[in-house]
């Protein structure tokens, strides 16, 4: 069990095993009091897994789980106490309706009587459901299923949120409404949430654990990941020039710029180019405008890609095709 | 059923709710009624009840249900009651109870039962259930609850026939109900109670058994398949194996034969011993389905 005051979710190798096929395998992180964290892996890499686990639902092989101190495998209701769990599949009694779900929720989480009015009314409100708080779950809309879903989660004000991919299969709009949720949500909890979709976890979570084939494979803010690992593997300029100058001839000159490495020009138009650059070097953007001016060349645009936690999450997980 | 535009839309609506805003973070002060409720919740009842209310909830608002009540209307009152009474021309409930006892229970409880638990793997829900504070042990007994009590109004129906029968029976005879003397049919009233208590007991054992069929499998037909091949085998093939041995094995065939076990009940007698025997089925069910709930935190 976790001595640790500071952090409210500690994981300590943890290691499953469906047969002999490993889920997850030596997953170690805690998450303190208050973090949005997100959980960023490919189909199949173990996130589910993971909060199954913390949510008390499965067993674990080997290592240590904890939420608020207590062990998930030894005091495991102690943990579901403090829990609000959103599987991925958002599982809800179809035949009931919305108030009457929350309410047995309640029930089930043991909140007491002269409170529960409360607690359902306010879950209600935070995830907007006013207009349907007497229709039938089954009749709703999936962005609304999707609503009820983290209602149920939030409902007895757990002290932790486990969101397994809740925002699959949502529409465009509904996955918006769905993050502003959650952010709202967040300032009050601590939320753990699953996904496959990068600019998600970067809009809503502070931290990120990439999970590949059941390992961690990162750890760190949105932030310095994207950045860290552009300096690690250098910029990358996209220019548009014009100039009556061979293609050869352009390259060669963009060539000449200390610290590029690869440049790749094709044609864009008349006497309009297109050139690629890839770099390490501080101030490729102005070096390569000058030396293109240099040359006579008319320089359109000059833009740097951005490298997005995508590039990140692609190399990480072995799958690199940018 | 126009869907909402934005969540944010719909909290500025002018609708009073006091009380949302208010929410206290931590649990309530210290009213009595919540001491008591605190106290009575780790006891773990009031998910039971929780869990079971949900059930019955379920079976009323579901075509099957409704599909099990009037089926086991439509064959009580044809065969059991107007086939005896009226056409037998018996003032017994006897054909009742042995219409429940012998088809109704054997055929249409695996249908109450058989989504019990199976619906909720397939459907996911369990995993809802199984994360909240819910004891795997409250889980089994709320499910068998909700069936049960399903059960119960089914049978509570019955009892029309025998006021029926207390009405239409030419020999009356004086009882005092609550100090007050009625005079009504002279059935044997304590024969029709020891009739009702072995329905019961037997309602209760098949619940149980279907519960267990259900938690099983995610498939419902399965859970079905399995509770009524379980039940019959229970019930009547014990009683056949029973029949075609010799003792010392016929004796243990024929006592744990549903089939035996519930005539003493029909006779009018409540033993001790065949009580014990349908308890012990229920609560060996349950106890096998708390087990397999608990399997999958150790696979």
């Amino acid at each position: 069990m976790s001595h640790n005051s500071g952090s409210l979710i500690e994981v300590q190798g943890l290691t499953k095993f469906y047969d002999e096929r490993p889920a997850i395998q030596d997953v170690t992180f805690s998450v303190p009091k208050g973090q949005v964290l997100g959980f960023l892996g490919p189909n199949g890499a173990g996130k589910s897994t993971t909060m199954r686990i913390l949510a008390g639902f499965l067993g674990l092989s080997a290592g240590q789980a904890s939420v608020d101190g207590y062990d998930v495998f030894s005091h495991s209701l102690d943990v579901r106490k403090r829990i609000g769990y959103l599987p991925e599949t958002t599982p809800l009694y179809n035949e009931m309706r919305v108030a009457g779900f929350l309410d047995l929720m309640c029930r089930l989480r043991g909140v007491s009587p002269s409170l529960r009015r409360a607690r359902v009314d306010h879950a209600i409100e935070v995830c907007g459901l006013e207009e349907r708080r007497s229709e039938i779950i089954g009749r709703l809309s999936k962005g609304l299923r999707q609503r009820v879903g983290l209602a149920q989660a939030i409902v007895h004000d757990p002290k932790v949120l486990i969101l397994d991919e809740p925002t699959a299969g949502l529409d465009p709009a509904q996955t918006r409404e769905t993050r502003t949720l959650i952010k709202e949500i967040g300032r009050q909890h601590t939320v753990i949430l699953s996904s496959h979709i990068l600019s998600e976890v970067a809009a809503t979570c502070e931290r990120v654990l990439i999970i590949n084939q059941g390992r961690l494979v990162a750890d760190d803010t949105p932030q310095r990941l994207t950045e860290g690992y552009g300096r690690d593997r250098g910029l990358e300029i996209e220019m548009l020039v014009r100039g009556d100058a061979e293609p050869s001839v352009i390259e060669a000159k963009l060539r000449e710029v200390a610290g590029v490495d690869e440049v790749v020009v094709t044609a864009e138009g008349e006497h309009l180019w297109r050139a690629v650059v890839s770099g390490r070097s501080a101030g490729l953007r102005e070096e390569l405008t000058r030396a293109a001016v240099e040359a006579g060349l008319g320089v359109r645009e000059v833009q740097a890609r951005n490298l997005t936690l995508e590039d990140v999450f692609l190399s990480l997980t072995g799958d690199d095709e940018t | 059923m126009r869907a909402v535009a934005t969540p944010m839309a719909t909290q500025v609506q002018p609708r009073s709710r006091p009380v949302s805003k208010a929410v206290p973070v931590e649990p309530a002060g210290p009213g009595v009624a919540d001491a008591v409720h605190a106290v009575v919740w780790r006891s773990g009842l009031l998910t039971v009840t929780a869990i079971a209310r949900r059930e019955l909830g379920a079976l009323f608002v579901s075509p099957i249900g409704w599909v099990v009540a009037a089926v086991f209307t439509f064959l009580v009152s044809g065969f059991g009651f107007i086939g005896t009474v009226l056409a037998g021309q018996q003032a017994t409930m006897e054909g009742v109870s042995n219409i429940i006892t012998g088809l109704l229970s054997l055929i249409l409880i695996p249908v109450l039962t058989m989504r019990l638990i199976a619906e909720e793997r397939s459907q996911g829900t369990l995993e809802l259930l199984l994360t909240s504070p819910v004891r795997d042990w409250e889980l089994a007994v709320g499910k068998w609850l909700g069936a049960f009590a399903f059960y119960l109004l089914l049978l509570a129906t019955t009892l029309v026939y025998v006021v029926l029968l207390a009405v239409y029976v030419p020999d009356k005879t004086t009882i005092a109900v609550a100090g007050v003397s009625i005079r009504v049919g002279a059935l044997d009233f304590g024969l029709i109670a020891s009739t009702y208590i072995g329905m019961l007991l037997v309602g209760a054992a098949s619940v149980a058994i279907g519960v267990l069929a259900s938690a099983l499998t995610k498939n419902q037909i399965i859970a079905y398949v399995v509770t009524l091949f379980g039940l019959l085998a229970i019930w009547y093939t014990a009683f056949l194996i029973g029949f075609f041995t010799t003792p010392p094995l016929s004796l243990f065939f024929d006592y744990v034969a549903g089939y035996y076990r519930y005539q003493p009940f029909s006779l009018g007698q409540v033993t001790l011993r065949d009580t014990v025997y349908f308890a012990s089925l229920a609560v060996g069910a349950l106890f096998l389905t708390t087990r397999l709930l608990e399997s999958r935190r150790w696979r």
